[in-house]
């Protein structure tokens, strides 16, 4: 049987290095619950780490089926039933008729990177903290990446020039970044330097002529086109933002519906936004 | 609102533990309908009434606490289901609140 100890160091180990983890607990057996719950953790892809669900095929299963889970961005928490897991199987199914698998994903804290300590990085620091980013500035000014600034102590801030700066940062697939410099050469600098990086999302500001110019330069000097279209730019969801305040909205939408999936549509049918659908 | 994190979770129940603390931890599992409850969220009730994180509010917590209370006495852990029926004697629009759901909270207890 896992200890808490055990399950709660698997965890930080795992999340530390910036991967997801899957607990997954057998609820429960022939429609009983058992006095102590077997679990299993389960890294990506599939990887044992610990524990037992007291059946070696049940436990094949039930890390085939995490892998799935942690591959999925989207997924938290799930109940399945175990014949669902092997619906070809009769003699199977029947064996584990009413028993059921509690799958939860640990996954790392999200990690906003803002490039630029301007009015919309700042903006947009304030909305990322409603979302329980975890939020790093940098600024070459040291006045923009500033404590009156960014008053949020939990943000952390990076007065120095944007390259080295982001090179000293550990970029995971649970990062996103916002490039929103003072000005397109900086942005085009900070693009540059993490376009190739795991980023879950990686968006710049700018007008369409303008990101358009910059794409083009990259593509000339080399950068894949693969890389290029992972680029959110312009950035955020087109809500007809003008302030900063707007804008850092339509950014972090935009981050949400990259994460969980989403049309970026008005969800009602018939009411007065009808015509945008 | 911010759910407690699996890591928050275990670290709370491995503190409990070198304190010779009891512990039950309601996960709510499932949920099908209209409820205003999340998957995933948890509820801690210690052997001393302390709680931490939430399972939504409303009668809801009240009721998980319940269970839990019970699941410590007995020392096991149970599965409940729990169906969010609008009270039959008040009409919907005197209540306000809009539910109708069913959700499945595992209680679990660490000793």
């Amino acid at each position: 049987m896992l200890t808490a100890q055990e399950i709660s160091t698997a965890i930080t180990e795992s999340l530390v290095a910036g991967r997801p983890l899957a607990l997954v607990s057998l609820l429960e057996a022939s429609g009983q619950v058992l006095a102590q719950t077997p679990r299993l953790l389960v890294a990506d892809p599939g990887l044992f780490v610990g524990g037992s669900l007291g059946d070696e095929a049940l436990e094949q299963l039930a890390a085939r089926h995490a892998s799935k889970l942690l591959a999925d961005d989207r997924q938290e928490i799930v109940v399945v039933s175990v014949a669902d897991l092997m619906p070809e199987d009769d003699a199977m199914r029947s064996r584990w008729a009413q028993t059921r698998l509690l799958f939860e994903i640990a996954r790392p804290p999200l990690e906003l990177i803002i490039c630029g300590g301007g009015h919309v990085g700042q903006a947009v620091a304030k909305v990322a903290a409603l979302l329980d980013f975890r939020i790093t500035v940098i600024d070459d000014r040291a006045e923009f990446a500033a404590r009156d600034k960014f008053p949020d102590p939990r943000v952390q801030l990076l007065a120095e020039d944007f390259v080295p700066a982001l090179r000293s940062l550990r970029i995971t697939p649970a990062t996103h970044i916002v490039i929103v410099t003072r000005g397109h050469r900086h942005d085009e600098i900070c693009l540059q330097e993490v376009i190739a990086q795991p980023a879950r999302y990686i968006g710049m500001i700018g007008s369409r002529r303008r990101t358009t110019t910059i794409r083009e330069r990259l593509k000339r000097e080399g950068v894949p086109p693969a890389l290029l279209q992972r680029v959110h730019a312009p950035i955020g969801l087109d809500i007809g933002a003008l302030t900063p305040e707007e804008i850092a909205l339509a950014i972090l939408a935009e981050i949400v519906l990259v994460r969980r999936g989403g049309d970026g549509r008005p969800k009602s049918a018939d009411g007065p936004m009808a015509r945008a659908r | 609102m911010s759910l407690l994190t699996q890591s928050q979770v275990y670290d709370e129940i491995t503190k409990a533990q070198a304190t010779q603390q009891k512990l039950a931890v309601a996960t709510i599992v499932t949920t099908s309908g209209s409820t205003p409850q999340r998957t995933g969220a948890k509820l801690l009730v210690f052997d001393d009434g302390r709680m931490l994180g939430t399972v939504g509010g409303g009668c809801v917590e009240a009721d998980v606490w319940t269970e839990a209370r019970a699941a410590l006495a007995e020392n096991r852990p149970r599965l409940c289901r729990f169906t969010l029926r609008d009270n039959p004697d008040v009409p919907p629009d005197e209540e306000g609140m809009v539910c109708g759901g069913e959700m499945e909270v595992f209680i679990e207890v660490w000793s």
